[in-house]
Formats: structure tokens, C-alpha cells, sequence
């Protein structure tokens, strides 16, 4: 966390109103996303008693998995989420081919799933692993079943687990980027606590606000976990009545299941559309639309994978695999963060807390500035100089490339820094685009600059043939315990 | 001694102190820097009804229905003479034969009247096993092991202790989280592991005092939970050495409650002043004001996690809170601010209004820079 944003957090408390961080918002916010609400049973792993689902606001559908009925559940589920996914199978585009790449079919969208907090994407995926390797019954469409379904929970929460990715919101995860409350993160975890700071109601603080929604039995909490009050007062009841019924008799118990799990979700739902098209009206930083394609690329592939019946993701990922997702997931974070900090002054303003941007002024430039040929068939190559002074306290090493919003494609690498007294000079050569005439800004200029996101380079690895035995991890085999 | 358990005796006012358990000496390594909690624990204090009738009780935490499942897969794995388990422990433990003389202890009676009972029946259990008198490989089911807690025995109930015919004892816990291709949910882990140390200290200090080494005792937890999404169960095992030494840690800082109460003023009770015996019918009659008042010479330290294993969380919340600690914020602005306690302190520092501590000029420093940003984004007025 920065400065900046502790500050803000500081004076959320002070002032008992939540206050504003970043204003744009970086992840794509679907016109009809899918809102999905699950509730665990008690005492189960991965077993839902219900889920709250649908893209429309103003029409929650209730799927109930009643003690003894879960296959059922489990089919009408998929059923309703296959159809949400298919509709965004039809439209495509074909991609020219550019570069390496070959010409491709894309998909024109892509659906996006939404939760309410980091608990309920844990809750997906144990889910997603719960379910993929089901079989798919002889003479069914495989496209409809519950493995399907397994494997496109597993499909939304690994695409999570990347910063860059839109396939599945956060919500409470999104509106803490955007707001600091005066409460913990552990607090700012549950939906209806945060909303409450940012939205309290009339004639109430934030903080007042909050405090009246802790009590769960009048603002249910959002799931998977049912609140253990909820359970006493009403749930241990209804399961004890559905023991014991048999044919109408369960039918009505059922249906007060049914009832209660609905009033139990339905704030939460309610909010959640709130927490939504809260986060649609703020104007996303460009660099949002090229992230969603990539988000409908990945769709795209995960589609082939599974028309072309393709296996299900694998229990644990071998060796190279892991290692090449990690450093994809801290290449897809850094390269955001950068991109970001180009694109909102927010995250510029956090960064120069952090000392990774700063704002100083051109003291000195030789645009002129021509390096000797590399090779014998090598012409000069102008790569201009110029000489940046800041007061701000600077976290910089040599070779690293910067950018500033000025123009974001010019590219500058830190040539050297001086530090003196009451300032640090640094001198940056000019990378990229040295005919554009922002390349070399006049003497007098203030620049803001920070890291560009080319600095942060996809890693590149050895194909799969051309790793030793001595990398490629043990066969997996007997499970050792997670040490936590 | 005698003084200082009467001292904890008024602390706790005239009413049975709560009694410890695993789970509640496990909580003990968090946040043992405060105080309060300390104090209340040493001398037993009910802090669950003093939250109460202080107007803010934690809401329950505990499903009934998860506690019933966990009771049921126990019941399930130990059946049958605990066949199922000896051969789980047999591919762990590499036992060599099948067989094991499985003890079930409860038949003792499961009251509380019979812990002392089954202590001092479990007690020489384990001796006639440790010296080698006893049938040469013992499961003890329903155990009651004792740890002394500021003075006062403590009696835990492990799951089960099991003995092995290379005459170490090892700890079982039973826990109803799965554990999916190889992994669990940290927090779950962390938490089996701590109750663990607590049975392992126990079994340690009673071989101890028996003069036998202790090194009889696996410092390995063997933890048997179910496997993937079935309720089959499967074991694993986790070292557990860490954790038996940071609550041996904590547990010899309770005995340093005495200096803690020595800085009280003298007096100071938290009774609840019940007007009657009986639990179910009795209420407490203390003027709540005159109990903040005696809590507040107890200083307590609020963390954010706190409501994840203390019931007066709430209470000291709205304390922090009041009197606007940074605390309030969670662990992450905490560490941004360092030294700096109040909210107030901070946002001084960073307007320039307060004049910083000679520890504090750098952080000062860059509160400063970061307020002079947050104008540039925000204008001077929020």
C-alpha cells in the first residue's frame, strides 16, 4: 500500500466518509455480466445449498440444492451459465495475421462472470475442481454438462487470479481501489460494510453506516458462508423438516427453503448490481479495451480447447507450467501497474510516494545526439539525450526504461544519476520514436515520468524439449501437506 | 502463589473461571502483546459475557451444523476400535503389525466431574507404555492431558494420542477440512496445527514430570482429515515445531501476569455482579460504566483480526476507534505509519501542523511529500 493511499485511509476515519483514490477504472465492466451469488452448505466442502445468478438486475434466479437433490441442482446450474456462455460463441472476427502471429478467429465478446469478494472466487474454484472431472454421461452433449461447467468455473478463476483480467470481477477487490475507508481490509472484504462507507445513507457517516450492517441477522452477510445466525434461526430448522417429508409435504418445505434463501440473498444481489454500475459510470483508462481483448482471446482458446474435447485442467500444474503462469501473473501485474500509472494520475501520484515516478524539470538536452553504427552495414542511429531534475526521491538504476503521459510510446533509458544535496539529476537517452517531436522535450519542461511498460519483458522460456531433466520437477505423485 | 491465584480469583469476581482449551490456548500466539486479554484469560474471565453486557456481543462465528459434520467424521474414522485409522497411521507411521490395544477412555465418563478421573487414568496409561509395561503399542482414544496455565490445570482432549512400538507418542488431530490434491485453506492448517502444539506440550510436560525424556514425544502433528470432495479420510503429517515453540513462548508469558498485575490499581474486578447462581436464569448487575472504567486500567491492543479469536474484539474496536488509534485501519496502514499511534498524529505530520519526534523526521518527511501530491490530485480541502 502507498502513502497516498494510507493518507486517504487516515483521513476516511477522521472525516467518517470514505474518500477517493484512483478515479478511472482499468478492467472492463460488461453490459451483461453475470452476477453470481453462491452459498455453501454448512459443514461441506464445495457443496452449494444455493446460488443466486443471472445478468439481469431485476431478475435473480434462485438455483436450491435441497438436502438429497444435488445432481439435479448441479444440471439446471450448468444449464443456465452454458447458455450465458454460448450466446458469446457466435459472432466472430478474424484477426490478420501480424508478425509471428497467424491469421485467427476471435470471438467479438466474451461473457464476464461477477462475485462479490475474494472468498467467493476461492469458493469457484474449489468448485471448478469439484466438478471437472465428473464424467459426461453416454449421449449427452458434452457442451451442457456439469464437467463442462467445472471446467469453465476453473477457466473464469484461474483468468482471476491475473491482474489484467476482466473474465471475473472482484467487486469488493474493485471499489477498494477506488475508495479508502476509516475501516481494515479484513472489514472492506464483505460488500455490504464497504458500500456502506462509500454510499451511507442519508444523514449517516460512512462509519455509522457500517456499523449498522454488521449485524447480520437484518444485513445478511455475502456468502459462500452462511452466517452462522442465519443457520440457528432458521436453516437447522428447514433441513430438520426436509428430513423427514416425504412428497407434498417436502414440496412446501422446499419451497420455505427456498423463500428464506431468497430474502437471505437478495440484498447482497441487490447491492452487488449497485456495486456494478457504480463501477460502469467511471470512465475507463484506454488501455482497458486492449486487456479485454486479450480476456476475449483467452475465451476464444478455452472454447477451442473444449470443442475440440480437450482435457480437463490438469490437479497441479508440473513444473514448467508453474513457473511459466508465475512469471506470466507478475509479468500481467507489472505491466498493468505501469500502464496505469501512464493512464491515471492517481496511480502517477502513488507511484512518486513510492519512488517509483517522479516530476522534474529539462535542464539540459542534445537532440542531435547520434551513437556509432552497431555492425559494418549499420547507419548512426540518433539516440538524443536529455537531462531531468527532481526534487522528488527517486528509486531508479541504470537501464531502466521510462515513459512519461506526455507521449507514453517514447521510450527513455536511465543513463545516469547524480544525486546532490537538494536534488537528483538524471540523464535519459531516448529510446523509441526519436523523430516524434515529443521525443525531446524543450529545456524548461516538467516531465512526469515512471517505468514503462515494455521495461517489464514477457519471459521468455525454453521450448518443452529443450529443458533438462534437472528442471522439469518430480512426477507428481503422493501429496505432501501445505504447510501454512 | 496462594496470593497471587486470589488476586486473579477477584479479577474474575465470585463465579467458575472459564475453563481453557486447545483451541482457546492456541489463540494465546495471536497478538500476545495485548494485555487486556492476558489478564482476562489468566484469571478465567467469561470474556464472551462481559462483550455482552457491554453492549457488544461478537456475533457467533461457529456453524452448528459444520461442528456436527466435524463430530460425525471423527466418530467415523475412529469406529470399529479405530480400524480404519490404525491403517491410515499404519502407511504414515510405518507400524509394523496390525494390531494396536486401543483404549477408549470415555468410557471413564465424559463429564467434566471425570476429567480428573480420566487425566489420572490417561496419566498412567502413558507411563506403563513409556516404560515399556504396558501392551506395546497403545491408541489412546479420549485422552485428558494437562497443561498448568497461570497456576490452574488446564485439561485438554486431544483426538487421540497414538503410540508407536519405537516408543514414540504421537499426536493425532481429527479435522473435518479437506484437504483437495494435496492442499487446504492456510488459516485451517495454522489453526490444527497450533491445538496440536497445545496436546504435544502437554504430552511433553507430562513424560517430563515423570522424569522420561521428551524427546518421546513427536513434535510431528498427524493430521487425518478427508480426502478431495469424499469423506474418506486420509492422513498427513505436518511439523509442528515451530508452533510448540511459540506457545511455549506465550504460556511462560503468562506466568508473567503477575507484573501485569502488579500495575493494576488495587481492587480492580471485572465481575459481572450476577444476581443469582444459575447460568440460565441469572443476569448480570455490574454498572457498565464502572466496568469500562475497570477494563480501561487493562491496556489493550486492537488489531483488525482480533474478532477472529477474541469475543471482546468489538468492544475494544469501538475503544480504538474513540480514540482514534491507527489501529482501526488494519495491519497495512499500521506498518505504513510506524511509531505514529493516532490518526490525528498522522494527518498532522503530513499538513505539517505537528512538529515530529526525532525518531519520526523521515517518516515525517514522507507524510509530507505524500500530502503535498495528494493536494496536487485532490485541492487542499477534503
Amino acid at each position: 500500500m502507498s502513502l497516498l493511499t494510507t493518507l486517504q485511509q487516515a483521513r476516511a476515519a477522521q472525516t467518517q466518509y470514505a474518500q477517493p483514490l484512483s478515479r478511472l477504472r482499468y478492467l472492463h465492466v460488461a453490459d451483461q455480466p453475470m452476477l453470481i451469488l453462491p452459498l455453501n452448505r454448512p459443514g461441506e466442502t464445495a457443496r452449494p445449498l444455493a446460488v443466486m445468478a443471472g445478468s439481469d438486475p431485476s431478475s435473480p434466479q434462485l438455483f436450491l440444492a435441497p438436502p438429497g437433490d444435488d445432481d439435479r441442482f448441479l444440471a439446471v446450474l450448468a444449464e443456465h451459465l452454458h447458455a450465458y456462455i454460448h450466446s458469446f460463441q457466435h459472432a466472430t472476427r478474424i484477426r490478420p495475421a501480424k508478425g509471428e502471429q497467424p491469421e485467427r478467429r476471435e470471438y467479438l465478446d466474451a461473457p464476464q462472470l461477477v462475485v462479490t469478494g475474494t472468498a467467493s472466487v476461492y469458493y469457484l474454484k474449489t468448485l471448478g475442481r469439484a466438478l471437472r472431472y465428473r464424467p459426461i454421461p453416454e449421449g449427452t452433449d458434452p457442451a451442457t454438462s456439469v464437467s463442462h461447467l467445472g471446467r469453465w468455473l476453473t477457466f473464469f478463476t484461474e483468468r482471476a487470479e491475473y491482474a489484467s483480467s476482466s473474465l471475473l470481477l472482484n467487486l469488493t477487490s474493485l471499489l477498494s481501489t477506488h475508495w479508502a475507508t476509516g475501516q481494515s481490509a479484513l472489514e472492506d472484504a464483505h460488500l455490504a460494510p464497504l458500500m456502506a462507507w462509500i454510499f451511507p445513507p442519508h444523514g449517516r457517516t460512512g462509519h455509522q453506516a457500517a456499523l449498522t450492517v454488521e449485524n447480520p441477522l437484518q444485513h445478511p452477510p455475502d456468502g459462500p458462508t452462511i452466517d452462522p445466525s442465519f443457520e440457528t434461526a432458521q436453516l437447522t430448522s428447514l433441513f430438520a423438516d426436509l428430513k423427514s417429508a416425504r412428497g407434498s409435504r417436502r414440496e412446501h418445505h422446499v419451497t420455505r427453503l427456498r423463500e428464506a434463501l431468497e430474502s437471505y440473498l437478495t440484498p447482497t444481489w441487490n447491492l452487488a448490481w449497485e456495486a456494478l454500475s457504480t463501477l460502469r459510470g467511471m470512465p475507463p483508462i484506454p488501455s482497458t479495451t486492449t486487456r479485454w481483448d486479450t480476456d476475449i482471446r483467452r475465451f476464444t482458446a478455452h472454447s477451442d480447447h473444449l470443442d475440440a474435447g480437450g482435457p480437463p485442467q490438469p490437479k497441479q500444474d508440473d513444473a514448467v507450467t508453474a513457473a511459466v503462469r508465475l512469471a506470466e501473473l507478475e509479468h500481467a501485474a507489472a505491466s498493468l501497474e505501469a500502464a496505469r500509472a501512464l493512464e491515471d494520475t492517481f496511480v502517477m501520484a502513488e507511484r512518486r510516494t513510492t519512488g517509483e515516478a517522479f516530476s522534474g524539470t529539462v535542464t539540459h538536452t542534445e537532440p542531435d545526439r547520434k551513437i556509432k553504427p552497431q555492425g559494418p552495414r549499420q547507419r548512426a542511429k540518433r539516440r538524443p539525450l536529455l537531462t531531468v531534475r527532481t526534487t522528488d526521491p527517486v528509486r531508479l538504476e541504470p537501464n531502466r526504461l521510462l515513459a512519461g503521459p506526455h507521449d507514453p510510446a517514447v521510450h527513455m533509458a536511465v543513463c545516469d544519476i547524480t544525486y546532490t544535496s537538494d536534488a537528483t539529476e538524471i540523464v535519459l537517452e531516448v529510446r523509441t520514436r526519436v523523430s516524434s517531436p515529443h521525443s525531446v522535450p524543450a529545456v524548461g519542461t516538467t516531465l512526469l515520468l515512471t517505468t514503462a511498460p515494455d521495461h517489464f519483458r514477457r519471459p521468455q522460456f525454453p521450448g518443452r524439449d529443450q529443458i533438462p531433466w534437472t528442471h522439469t520437477g518430480p512426477v507428481l505423485g503422493a501429496p505432501k501437506e501445505e504447510q501454512a | 502463589m496462594s496470593s497471587f491465584r486470589s488476586r486473579l480469583d477477584t479479577l474474575r469476581g465470585p463465579i467458575e473461571p472459564k475453563p481453557h482449551n486447545a483451541r482457546s490456548l492456541a489463540a494465546f500466539t495471536a497478538n500476545p502483546g495485548c494485555r487486556r486479554r492476558a489478564l482476562l484469560d489468566a484469571a478465567g474471565v467469561d470474556k464472551d459475557a462481559l462483550a455482552v453486557h457491554l453492549g457488544y456481543p461478537l456475533p457467533p462465528t461457529q456453524s452448528p451444523r459444520a461442528l456436527s459434520r466435524g463430530a460425525q467424521f471423527e466418530a467415523q474414522v475412529k469406529d470399529q476400535g479405530g480400524a480404519e485409522l490404525l491403517s491410515l497411521l499404519r502407511n504414515v507411521l510405518h507400524l509394523p503389525l496390525a494390531e494396536a490395544a486401543h483404549s477408549d477412555l470415555s468410557v471413564l465418563g465424559t463429564s467434566d466431574k471425570s476429567l480428573s478421573v480420566r487425566h489420572a487414568r490417561t496419566r498412567s496409561l502413558i507411563l506403563e507404555a513409556a516404560r515399556g509395561k504396558g501392551p506395546s503399542r497403545t491408541m489412546l482414544d479420549h485422552p485428558v492431558l494437562v497443561l498448568m496455565v497461570s497456576g490452574r490445570p488446564v485439561f485438554l482432549e486431544p483426538d487421540l494420542v497414538a503410540f508407536q512400538s519405537e516408543g514414540v507418542f504421537h499426536v493425532v488431530e481429527i479435522k473435518s477440512f479437506a484437504v483437495i490434491d494435496g492442499q487446504a485453506p492456510g488459516d485451517k492448517v495454522a489453526g490444527a496445527v497450533l491445538q496440536g502444539a497445545a496436546y504435544i506440550i502437554a504430552l511433553q510436560e507430562l513424560l517430563a514430570s515423570a522424569g522420561l525424556d521428551i524427546d518421546r514425544v513427536s513434535t510431528t502433528l498427524l493430521l487425518i482429515t478427508p480426502r478431495d470432495f469424499t469423506r474418506r479420510p486420509m492422513a498427513s503429517t505436518v511439523d509442528a515445531s515451530q508452533q510448540i515453540k511459540s506457545l511455549r513462548r506465550q504460556l511462560n508469558r503468562l506466568d508473567g501476569v503477575e507484573e501485569l498485575l502488579d500495575q493494576l490499581p488495587t481492587g480492580i474486578t471485572f465481575d459481572l455482579a450476577y444476581d443469582g447462581d444459575d447460568p440460565r436464569t441469572r443476569t448480570a448487575t455490574r454498572d457498565r460504566d464502572d466496568l469500562t472504567k475497570a477494563l480501561n486500567t487493562t491496556q489493550a491492543r486492537y488489531r483488525s483480526n482480533c474478532r477472529h479469536h477474541c469475543q471482546l474484539a468489538l468492544f475494544c474496536r469501538s475503544q480504538a476507534h474513540d480514540g482514534q488509534l491507527v489501529d482501526v485501519l488494519g495491519s497495512a496502514a499500521r506498518e505504513d505509519l510506524g511509531s505514529i499511534d493516532t490518526i490525528p498524529a498522522a494527518l498532522g505530520l503530513a499538513d505539517g501542523s505537528l512538529s515530529p519526534a526525532p525518531d519520526q523526521e523521515d517518516l515525517a518527511a514522507a507524510l509530507r511529500y505524500a500530502e503535498s501530491i495528494r493536494n496536487e490530485l485532490f485541492g487542499g480541502a477534503a
